[in-house]
């Protein structure tokens, strides 16, 4: 380090305008209509489906951060990640994708306005999911801080380029929707992919033979043997991997994404294509790890494990190449989720709660002005010192699951379910996992295990206490 | 509830379960390679591509009982 990366910034550039000239060219498409805006027409078919898909959840936690929790917390526990990775689009398919396809909606909020209904569960569901969805953006922003100090050799802190960063993809999100964040994210999940499987295969290569490989794990073994263990306490290990495997069930933007697709079926068989997709790079990114550990054992940011051996196995080219994916996955992760913020401010709050009468031109702005708001106090957040990328993942994601994913499976299975059951889940689920993760009464990312079931328990005695007919006449 | 619904309903809890058992044998200590790695990483990245097929032969089942209304 400590030189400037010029042609590798180049790369970035032009990447990153091809973005913005992507957003500015369906800008006029995306604002045709409410449903262009927001699920793109549901134009999207099987594989171009699976790459959106991959490149929704393929965020930084993916790729810099399994590579980064390998190298501090060991193979193990990416590998617990890349099976709840594996798990989340088949639960996804299985459990939500149909039903949510069956109603024709745009968004989370509208799926619980339609199944539930109810003031009180609508305003509790979108603050929430703005509170938690502003949190997730921060550790992808942090990422791509973190490439952008290294790219400027240390000139500037990553909180500027965070702050770059963020600007760009509010920029190209706000002009064009979801048809503009959904065509950058099959290019991103294309390149994504295609970055990965070349430094993964590279190694291989250097490596020889399969004695090569033997020889790396036992080398990485014996510099840093927590590469081979569990730098976690193992309730914390399965805690992420339930975390990955039930986000898709709540993440706005994975539902959203969903709801791109043209039915029900290209749904399903992007979701699966998709989690393969997801799988496979976190387990590459473990193997990276390893490499990275005979690299350079002593780190001080562990996120930087990629980077440090993208450095050594390719020339600078290819390294842009790299970075481009890195921010591919960062950018496709933060669009879709201010552009979630900004349908929750939008169409669920203004629209669904303030001014039901509200035009779909009124409605399209004020999502854009939210989006930018929204999106400049997560740049702000995003400077500050922050810790390992996958565990502020995995938090903010531990949250949204503790609110919203019993409600949502009941919902869709239970006819009896109620609304004060649902606000109660919510309510309950949300305030338990803040209160686990405060008090540290459980391992740090295990609140969900015990928090899941009790938001069940919850929405389930309510609604029995408070059946949905008498609610329904309020 | 309709079989296809029961079907994924019992096809997600297996899934939760098979996963919630693989996680409770994690130990660095469990079955250790010559190179020191714990056998249940590989099992768990092998698993994480398994579970994908698996849903590739039930789904075709749930969508074909959805198409005859079950």
């Amino acid at each position: 380090m400590g030189q400037i990366h010029v042609l590798e910034i180049i790369e970035i550039i032009l990447y990153l305008i091809v973005c913005i000239v992507i957003g500015v060219a369906y800008s006029k498409k995306g604002k045709s209509s409410e449903e262009e805006y927001w699920v793109a027409g549901r134009f999207l078919n099987k594989t171009w489906g699976a790459f959106a898909v991959y490149a929704v959840v393929g965020s930084a936690s993916t790729i810099m951060g399994s590579a980064g929790l390998a190298y501090k917390a060991g193979f193990p526990t990416a590998a617990a990640v890349a099976l709840g990775f594996s798990l989340q689009f088949p639960l996804i398919a299985y459990l939500t994708a149909g039903p949510l396809l069956e109603k024709n909606i745009c968004t989370l909020g509208d799926f619980f306005n339609d199944m539930i209904g109810g003031k009180h569960v609508r305003w509790i569901y979108s603050i929430l999911t703005l509170v938690f969805m502003a949190a997730y953006v921060v550790p992808n922003l942090k990422a791509g801080g973190i490439i952008g100090q290294y790219l400027m050799g240390d000139m500037y802190n990553y909180s500027t380029m965070a702050v770059v960063v963020g600007v760009v993809i509010l920029l190209y999100a706000s002009l064009g929707g979801m048809w503009a964040v959904t065509i950058t994210d099959i290019i991103q999940g294309v390149v994504m992919m295609a970055g990965v499987v070349l430094l993964g295969l590279t190694i291989l290569f250097n490596l020889g033979d399969f004695g090569g490989f033997n020889g790396l794990v036992e080398t990485a073994v014996s510099t840093k043997p927590v590469i081979a263990g569990l730098g976690f306490a193992p309730l914390s290990v399965i805690g992420l991997a339930f975390i990955w495997a039930l986000w898709g069930l709540v993440a706005p933007m994975t539902v959203m994404r969903v709801l791109t697709m043209s039915n029900g079926k290209s749904a399903r068989r992007s979701l699966i294509l998709g989690s393969v997709f997801a799988a496979a790079t976190v387990v590459i990114a473990g193997f990276i790890a390893m490499t990275a550990v005979t690299i350079d054992p002593q780190l001080e940011n562990a996120d930087m494990a990629f980077i440090i051996t993208m450095e050594k196995y390719f020339p600078s080219v290819i390294c842009g190449f790299l970075i481009a994916s890195l921010f591919a996955a960062i950018m496709s992760s933060v669009d879709s989720f201010l552009l979630s913020c900004g349908a929750t401010v939008a169409r669920d709050i203004y629209k669904g709660l303030i001014n039901p009468d509200a035009s779909e031109k009124t409605v399209i702005r004020i999502g854009s002005v939210s989006l930018w708001i929204i999106g400049i106090i997560t740049i702000i957040i995003s400077t500050l010192s922050l810790p390992l990328i996958s565990l502020l993942t995995g938090w903010a994601a531990g949250a949204l699951i503790s609110a919203f994913c019993a409600p949502i499976v009941i919902g869709l299975y239970w006819d009896g379910i109620s609304r004060n059951g649902v606000f109660w889940s919510i309510l309950v689920g949300a305030a338990g996992y803040v209160f686990l993760n405060l008090s540290k009464m459980c391992p740090s990312l295990a609140e969900i295990i015990f928090m899941v079931p009790i938001s069940g328990i919850v929405c389930y005695v309510v609604s029995k206490i408070s059946p949905t007919k008498e609610v329904e006449t309020d | 509830m309709k079989k296809s619904k029961k079907i994924s309903l019992i096809a997600s809890i297996l899934y939760v379960a098979i996963t919630t058992v693989l996680l409770a044998l994690i130990k660095p200590t469990l079955g250790i390679t010559s190179h020191g790695m714990p056998i249940i990483a590989y099992v768990m990245a092998v698993g994480s591509f398994l579970s994908p097929i698996i849903a590739c032969v039930i789904i075709p089942r749930i969508e074909a009982l959805e198409e005859k209304g079950e």
